[in-house]
């Protein structure tokens, strides 16, 4: 592996999930040294676990973190606002799949929509037409099923209901993707075998993971500097604002420091704004590129729920893979229905284990038991769509909670709007129909999980005081600086985020390549 | 991963994550709840506030004693699981009828002794490999070459469905969305 002097002005990237591992692997790719600094260790597919609670401890983020505001999760997981993973390979590694497009006006909400009270909406500086050939090239790069001729995966049993349900309800848009995991061999890597245990990374390698393609071949090319389980605190800038190096922590406490030509920040939209909070300076007081004190605001986890039905019959929905299952009916923005924006319904599976925690957090009794005990018979979805950007919920540095670097923990505010409210039992109700529509004798209402999807901390906007960062990622503050993951999104959209990640980091890194070949940075 | 089961994930904080990493708060030398007439009388209440007639004895006994080992871990809950132990008593817990423990369960709900039996139970029966073999969870998949060979796909009680994208799709997502002023209104008001 290459090794960059640490005093040699680097390319840095922060992270190595969607965002973070593409940028390395473009960058490399077109011949430029970088230098990876990922929190996580880099945990191989081998290595990986068939047992949700087991592989929740190997690999998910469980830095001290504390939540406010009234949506559920700060009641129910007070120290677990997120469920993201900690390693090489980020949160692709136990992404479940899910690969739809934006739509061409959800990069243009606040004129689709108009002014909605509470909702800081805004739209994007980039439009569809800005993104389609990165979609094509990130579907690619990922191998989304149902895209450019590569075949659909096959029916599982928990789609097979799904499937009949929609279209006993009259949906017509239902199908098995796009999804991000081989129907057949695909880009060195083999098709599916249907087993399951999509969230607890693929052992059979399948399925997309930054941990399996980009970063093996970001250190093929011989130019990529990764350095696992190394925790950058701070960024470092010189006289003129520009920034100038990054001091992160090893494994064993001790501090580096790593000089920089450019720093790439992709650690997701909770250690993102979080990092530039941290990286505050007498220059820049209220961190680093915040002067319009965007830094940390707008967050967004999309609106979700998740519907569970129990049948007469056997299902065994845990078999085969757990979101290969998709319903865009119900995606286009219809103000009739009360609300703004969009959700997909989506298969979604758990184990018993992760489903007696997650069905109804602090449920017990009769109808509690029944689903439970109705395991085999249960069948599955998730409810994700758009929800409102509002400015106050937002990530801060707590004043009295540390990590364990004794640094100030993340705070995540968040309040659900109340079109994110009313979308959310519209979608619940739709889902109860379908279910039964094909003889559900008991549906259960969830509520969201700790996010999966976080959106939006350092948002990307036309105008400096608007956001955090230009179109293309670049802080508006500061040259040398980018954003390269979700917390750029300017508003959510109803799709699950991670074909965009990678779309958006292609086109940052094509970018961003050829400004350092001009010499312009 | 014994430890897997001791994460009340109902409030992950700074001492949940101490004790998956095996790093314990001090903690009582006295072990309340030793005697199996305690171990009993927790499992009742553990079947009383998840009750499955298929469930023998067993896993709920195996959770009475993840319960037990939780609560020891510090002197705090150890002092809480001897107050709830002691009140159990006091009410003849066991010898109540099903709408009397349920009742119980209720005027109790939300204490910390409610809280220490709920959270251990749902890391606890429910990763009970007894209790995955009832439910007909097959565990692990990928050693014994997933599911493609072994039923993913064997539901039979409904038509076989399209797993094609419909063909109007792409013009339906391309498409303008429908009346967007009034949901303006809608949300204002």
């Amino acid at each position: 592996m290459k090794k960059i002097d640490k005093n040699e002005e680097a390319v840095i990237v922060i992270g190595s999930g969607a965002g973070g591992g593409t940028m390395v692997y473009e960058l490399t790719k077109a011949g430029i040294p970088v230098v990876c600094l990922e929190a996580g260790a880099f945990i191989k597919p081998e290595e990986y676990v068939n047992d949700e609670w087991p592989s929740f401890v190997q690999m998910a983020w469980l830095d001290k973190r504390t939540t406010s505001g009234n949506w559920r999760v700060a009641k129910d997981f007070p120290g677990l606002p997120t469920w993201l993973v900690k390693a090489v390979g980020g949160t692709t590694t136990h992404w479940a799949g899910a690969t739809p497009r934006f739509l061409e006006y959800e990069f243009k909400t606040q004129t689709t929509y108009g002014d909605i009270a509470g909702a800081s909406l805004l739209d994007w500086p980039i439009s569809l037409d800005d993104m389609e050939s990165y979609y094509d090239k990130a579907e690619d790069a990922i191998g989304s099923t149902h895209t450019n001729g590569r075949p659909p995966l096959a029916a599982n049993n928990n789609y097979k209901v799904f499937a009949n349900g929609a279209k006993n309800v009259g949906y017509k848009f239902y199908a098995t993707g796009p999804y991000g995991t081989n129907a057949v061999p695909y880009d060195g890597r083999p098709g599916s075998i249907h087993d399951g245990f999509n969230f607890q990374g693929d052992k059979h390698t399948s399925k997309w993971n930054t941990a399996v393609r980009e970063i093996p071949r970001a250190l093929a090319t011989g130019l990529l500097d990764l350095r696992p389980e190394s925790h950058v605190v701070k960024i470092t800038h010189d006289k003129s604002g520009r920034v100038d190096a990054v001091l992160y922590v090893d494994k064993e406490g001790n501090l580096h420091r790593q000089a920089a030509k450019v720093v790439c920040v992709a650690g997701n939209s909770i250690e993102t704004p979080r990092l530039l909070l941290l990286s505050e300076s007498s220059t820049f007081p209220n961190g680093l590129a915040n002067s319009s004190d965007q830094v940390g605001r707008n967050y967004m986890r999309h609106m979700t729920g998740s519907m569970y039905a129990r049948f007469d019959k056997p299902v065994n929905f845990y078999r085969g893979e757990t979101m290969a299952g998709f319903i865009a009916d119900e995606v286009m923005h219809d103000a009739n229905r009360g609300f703004a924006g969009g959700y997909y319904m989506e298969t979604l599976a758990l184990g018993p284990a992760f489903m007696a925690a997650f069905l109804d957090p602090g449920g017990w009794g009769e109808k509690f038991t029944a689903m439970m005990d109705g395991y085999e018979n249960l069948a599955g979805m998730w409810l994700v769509g758009e929800d409102m950007p509002q400015s106050n919920n937002r990530v801060t540095l707590s004043a009295s909670a540390k990590d364990q670097w004794d640094l100030p923990a993340p705070n995540v505010h968040f309040d659900d709007h109340p079109n994110d409210i009313a979308m959310r039992n519209y979608a619940y109700e739709k889902a109860e129909q379908l279910y039964k529509a094909v003889g559900a004798v008991q549906t259960y209402r969830t509520p969201p999980y700790p996010s999966t999807h976080n959106l939006g901390t350092c948002r990307m906007s036309a105008k400096a005081q608007d956001g955090v960062v230009d179109k293309w990622g670049r802080a508006h503050d500061v040259n040398n600086l980018f954003v390269s993951d979700g917390s750029v999104m300017t508003t959510g959209a109803a799709a699950n985020p991670t074909l965009t990640i990678v779309a958006l980091a292609i086109r940052q890194a094509d970018y961003l390549a050829s400004e350092l070949k001009k010499g312009n940075i | 991963m014994k430890i897997s089961r001791r994460l009340l994930l109902g409030s992950v904080s700074a001492l949940t994550i101490l004790s998956v990493l095996g790093v314990k708060p001090g903690h009582a030398h006295m072990k309340v709840g030793s005697t199996q007439s305690d171990r009993k009388l927790i499992a009742s209440m553990v079947r009383a506030m998840f009750p499955h007639d298929r469930f023998p004895d067993g896993p709920y006994l195996r959770t009475a004693d993840a319960i037990i080992a939780k609560a020891n871990g510090s002197t705090a809950s150890a002092l809480t699981l001897r107050a709830g132990l002691a009140d159990l008593k006091s009410k003849s817990f066991e010898n109540l009828g099903k709408s009397a423990a349920t009742q119980y369960l209720k005027d109790i709900e939300g204490s910390p002794f409610f809280s220490l039996v709920h959270g251990t139970t749902v890391t606890g029966l429910y990763t009970d490999k007894e209790v995955f073999r009832i439910l007909g969870y097959e565990e692990a998949s990928y050693d014994k070459g997933g599911y493609i060979n072994r039923g993913f796909n064997d539901l039979n009680w409904l038509p076989e469905p399209r797993i094609e994208e419909h063909p109007d799709l792409a013009a339906f997502l391309s498409g303008k969305p429908k009346q967007y002023a009034s949901a303006t209104k809608l949300n204002a008001s």
